[in-house]
């Protein structure tokens, strides 16, 4: 159970007099050095490239910030042989959010905050674990990133301890609410090695809903009870021209610069299941009287017809769980 | 006596059939001989013995004074089946020729053979014929063959006669012995050994005339040179070197192949040795004799000689009839004047319980002799040998059935005492009582030994100790990667004429490298496992008591395999067939990379395979490691390339084999000590099979509680095992004689 300030907050956020006022949450969920930055930045640099009506725009230094860890993952790759360690998120905060402004054809629709965290957070019980739990309660996109060499590669134990499997599944047990309609995205990071064939893919996908089938199961409960959540599985190269080499002794997983070329696939996927989703809910949540202007403006069938665009650009073979009538 | 030749045959072959079956029982009766003599031991000890009850000791005396007698027919049984059997295995049938000194033996022997003087000398004075002689059909090629005296044999059978009948001292072992000095004659009581000692002194004499034939090879003469081989007149000595003289002639009397006349010398003869071989003679030699006696013409009578010489005949082979073999030749003189005292020892009864065929013929008259003598006996063999040879066989036969029976009869009592087991009775209930004690114990400690390894597995108990292995294993294989230095791979490049030919090969050199190396690490280490489990089952096993069944310097082996090899070569494969295949399994088990692991982490090496079979989208390693420009340049990346797809690989296998079989070993392992200890303690009818195991060895096994009974457990199953052979061999005679 959620405490009654989230509960007023998401009323709030969701149910502004003024649109633009707007924000809605969206929550990068995984533990520490998982890729979630790194993943944010290559997921935002590729969907700048999107050609529809909509736009994203960072404010604040968002920009600067996401630049910053493209950058660093870049450096770091330069290398041969390599092992991912550095934490991308610079300073001492355990939270930040990355603000950007959604709008359509110029004007701001809503603000869209993306929430992320040092992963220690989530693992370690205390005011961390209760300001996260908070953040996840006022968030409707949960992207869950997990880590494919940790599945992959090691035994349950230290899979759960990399992954934070059973930390997911409380986290959410406590904060998703009936009447609130969610989207979990599982995006698989470092996977490079495992979706090279489908036999390979295939046992990744069966190795994640192995490790993962607490959370699995939540959503197939709460979603039995409300039909409110929707969740999908999306194995993300961020940099596609790596291949994982091993654990060294330290027990870092070690990488190696193959002589493919960088190209990151399908990792734009994840934000615009996030933004198709998020842009779908807040269109159904208008007032009357916005409807009844936006329908005298024909701005009504131009959002829908724009939306339609952006969702044709999702690709619809990745494994789904939950309600897919809210994808 | 058309059919002679066919008659003789048809004997000889009948003979020869009884030839193995006498030959076995010669030999049963040496085995039955033998038994005794060590039942005769086993019976003085233990009748002497104060631990031995005294019923017991009674029993085995009385058996020990039942087996000299016993032994004696033994021995006589042996030297009756000696005799048959060289009667049997004659390949003649034989007529022997006997009569004392001017009598008409060697006329006959002419008259019969064809002969003249010149072979078969004749003389009115002393014996004539010193050596035996035998005379043989032969139409071509008329020969004789002279057998010589072996030197031991002449001073055991001539030399050692002698010295025996006149009691003499310092009996000579050797000829140079004999030849050395002649003891002084001494006072003797009877006439006659004044005589023989004379002779004794002639053999002593004329020792330098005939020691050079002795041990002399057969030899071929003429027949002309017979009679200076056989004759003694005119101080004649050689025919003292001489056994037998074989003489080869066309006998008058048609084809008589196959019939043999053997002149034997010594019938009432001084010289010693001749008697006894001539008793031999009659015993294996000869199937009819012929005996010759001129009745003196101033009247004559049977005299004691006479009857001395047909008892001789009668007591060399009692079971026959004299009538079944001897004829008395009563010589006519030529002048007709004995023939009134022929014709009276013909009508004048023997009173000998048996009497000889008595034929009346003039010597000198060789047709009369033939026919009435020569072809008489044949006739009278051709309508009776058979029937004499199995009245022969029949009696030795029943001798046979006789001795078995007494033979069987003597051990009864003390067979009987020991079927009671009065011995083992209670020495079978402390058994008992140890085997159930034993049985659980064991049960029980190969129950906690598979439930130690139970949990061991619930627990993933060994899967460390295998991991340890395969790290080990995969830490060498990356450590040693085979990669050639650069300038040899350049050299490659060169040789096989680009990058990817050159990257297909060493490809191949790396996945067979990490096999190497996985085989080498995990079967020394799988093998340490297996062979620390088998020793903590034989610990178990082979705790006391059971241990002592094992040789001494073996209960403190280090290696388990020796102690289980040793173990199993106690076991009756078809006694307990059970624990033989249960300790063979534990014995036999193995577990190795190669068996068990190989094929199932060899996929994670298909990235070392040029030639594996690809999904779509999984990378060539040939494409992706040869480099685009084909150039020897490349070599750093190309090596890098090669390096990279191994450590690549030497992970997923490291993974493979830590993910999915780390707990295989400790399964297998737990399959093992759970299958033993299923053949070993809960498998059906295994429970007799080590009853029947330890009981033999129970004194060793428990010995405090067994000292009591071991002697006489030991003792009761050395009589069991003796009286059990000789009524064996009682019932082989048995078996023999029906």
């Amino acid at each position: 159970m959620i405490d009654s300030a989230v509960n007023r907050d998401r009323l709030h956020l969701t149910m502004g007099a003024n649109m633009s006022d707007r924000v809605i949450n969206m929550i990068m969920l995984g533990p520490s050095r998982v890729g979630k930055s790194s993943l944010l930045a290559t997921m935002y640099r590729a969907i700048g490239k999107m050609k529809t009506g909509f736009d994203l725009t960072p404010v604040d230094d968002t920009q600067d910030r996401l630049d910053d860890a493209y950058y660093n993952l870049n450096r770091v790759m330069e290398q041969q042989v390599f092992a991912p360690v550095e934490d991308l998120l610079k300073g001492t905060m355990d939270f930040i959010e990355h603000r950007f402004e959604v709008g359509f054809h110029g004007a701001k629709e809503f603000d869209l905050v993306f929430h992320d965290f040092r992963g220690g957070a989530m693992m370690r019980a205390g005011p961390d674990l209760a300001a996260l739990r908070e953040k996840v309660a006022r968030s409707h996109v949960i992207f869950n990133v997990l880590d494919a060499v940790a599945l992959m590669e090691v035994d349950a134990v230290q899979g759960d301890f990399l992954n934070g499997h059973d930390r997911v599944c409380q986290l959410l047990n406590k904060t998703l609410q009936a009447g609130e309609n969610y989207l979990i995205v599982f995006v698989l990071v470092k996977c490079e090695t495992y979706v090279k064939t489908a036999s390979s893919r295939e046992r990744l996908i069966n190795r994640f809903e192995e490790r993962h089938g607490a959370v699995l199961r939540l959503i197939e409960k709460l979603n039995e009870q409300n039909k409110n959540v929707a969740a999908l599985l999306i194995p993300a190269i961020t940099l596609g021209c790596v291949e994982f080499k091993e654990i060294d002794q330290d027990g870092n997983f070690v990488f190696e610069r193959t002589r493919k070329d960088f190209e990151p696939r399908e990792v734009d996927q994840p934000l615009r299941y996030a933004l198709h989703f998020v842009l779908k809910r807040f269109d159904e949540s208008r007032s009357v009287w916005d409807r009844l202007y936006r329908w005298w403006y024909g701005l009504d069938k131009a959002f829908l017809a724009d939306l339609s665009k952006f969702a044709a650009h999702r690709k619809p073979d990745y494994k789904k769980y939950g309600g897919p009538h809210l994808l | 006596m058309s059919n002679l030749r066919h008659f003789i045959e048809r004997v000889l072959v009948k003979r020869q059939a009884q030839k193995p079956k006498l030959e076995a029982v010669q030999q049963d009766l040496r085995d039955l001989g033998q038994q005794l003599e060590h039942l005769r031991g086993l019976a003085a000890e233990t009748s002497t013995s104060n631990d031995a009850p005294p019923d017991l000791r009674q029993r085995t005396a009385a058996l020990a004074a039942g087996i000299t007698s016993l032994e004696s027919q033994v021995n006589d049984g042996i030297a009756r089946t000696a005799n048959l059997l060289a009667r049997f295995a004659k390949n003649t049938i034989n007529i022997g020729v006997a009569g004392k000194a001017r009598q008409g033996k060697s006329t006959i022997l002419q008259a019969i053979s064809g002969l003249d003087n010149r072979v078969i000398p004749t003389s009115d004075g002393l014996p004539c014929t010193g050596a035996k002689s035998r005379i043989l059909h032969r139409t071509d090629d008329p020969h004789a063959e002279v057998e010589y005296y072996k030197t031991e044999e002449f001073v055991r059978e001539i030399v050692h006669a002698y010295y025996e009948e006149l009691k003499l001292p310092n009996l000579p072992a050797t000829l140079d012995e004999f030849e050395r000095s002649l003891p002084p004659k001494p006072n003797f009581e009877k006439p006659e050994e004044h005589a023989v000692y004379e002779k004794l002194k002639d053999l002593h004499a004329g020792l330098g005339a005939y020691r050079p034939y002795l041990s002399r090879q057969s030899q071929r003469i003429t027949l002309d040179e017979v009679r200076d081989y056989v004759s003694q007149e005119d101080g004649r000595k050689r025919y003292l070197a001489v056994r037998c003289a074989n003489i080869h002639v066309p006998f008058p009397n048609g084809d008589v192949s196959g019939l043999a006349i053997v002149d034997l010398p010594g019938l009432g003869e001084i010289a010693k040795g001749h008697s006894e071989k001539l008793v031999t003679s009659l015993q294996r030699e000869v199937d009819a004799i012929v005996l010759v006696k001129l009745p003196s013409d101033t009247g004559d009578d049977w005299f004691a000689a006479d009857i001395k010489v047909f008892n001789e005949v009668k007591k060399a082979v009692p079971e026959l009839d004299l009538s079944d073999w001897l004829f008395v030749v009563l010589n006519v003189k030529q002048d007709g004047s004995n023939a009134r005292q022929v014709e009276i020892l013909k009508g004048r009864p023997l009173h000998i319980g048996s009497s000889p065929r008595l034929l009346a013929v003039n010597c000198l008259q060789a047709e009369t002799v033939r026919q009435g003598v020569f072809m008489e006996v044949l006739r009278h063999l051709e309508e009776n040998l058979e029937r004499i040879d199995k009245r022969q066989t029949s009696v030795l036969a029943a001798y046979l059935t006789n001795l078995a029976g007494e033979a069987a009869a003597l051990v009864q009592p003390v067979w009987d005492y020991f079927q009671q087991d009065t011995a083992g009775t209670g020495d079978f209930q402390k058994f008992g009582e140890l085997f159930r004690s034993f049985r659980m114990r064991l049960r029980t400690n190969l129950d906690e030994l598979t439930d130690e390894y139970r949990q061991l597995v619930r627990n993933k108990g060994m899967a460390k100790e295998f991991g340890a292995a395969v790290d080990e294993a995969c830490d060498a294989a990356k450590t040693s990667v085979p990669v050639p230095p650069p300038d040899d791979l350049k050299g490659r490049f060169h040789d096989l004429g680009g990058w990817k030919a050159a990257v297909t090969e060493e490809l191949h050199h790396l996945r067979s490298h990490l096999t190497h190396c996985l085989a080498d690490i995990l079967d020394r280490r799988l093998g340490q496992m297996v062979e620390e489990v088998r020793r903590k089952i034989m610990a178990r096993l082979m705790a006391d008591p059971l241990g002592r069944v094992l040789p001494q310097e073996l209960r403190e082996e280090v290696d388990p395999r020796r102690q289980l090899e040793a173990f199993r070569q106690l076991l009756d494969k078809d006694g307990q067939p059970t624990l033989h295949a249960g300790v063979s399994y534990l014995l036999s088990f193995s577990f190795s990379y190669q068996s068990h692991f190989h094929h199932r982490v060899r996929e994670a090496m298909d990235p070392l395979d040029p030639m594996a079979i690809r999904e779509e989208g999984e990378d060539d390693p040939v494409i992706a490691i040869a480099p685009r420009e084909d150039t020897a340049q490349c070599v750093e990346e190309v090596g890098r390339g090669l390096r990279s797809f191994y450590e690549r690989v030497v992970w997923s296998v490291r993974q493979r084999l830590h993910q999915e079989m780390e707990n295989d070993p400790m399964r297998a392992i737990f399959s093992m000590v759970e299958e033993t200890r299923d053949r070993l303690v809960r498998a059906r009818e295994v429970e007799r099979q080590w009853e029947w195991l330890l009981y033999p060895c129970r004194a060793e096994i428990w010995p405090d509680e067994f000292n009591r009974f071991a002697v006489a457990s030991a003792r009761r199953q050395e009589w069991q095992s003796g009286i059990e052979a000789v009524r064996r061999y009682a019932g082989k005679l048995r078996s023999a004689s029906a």
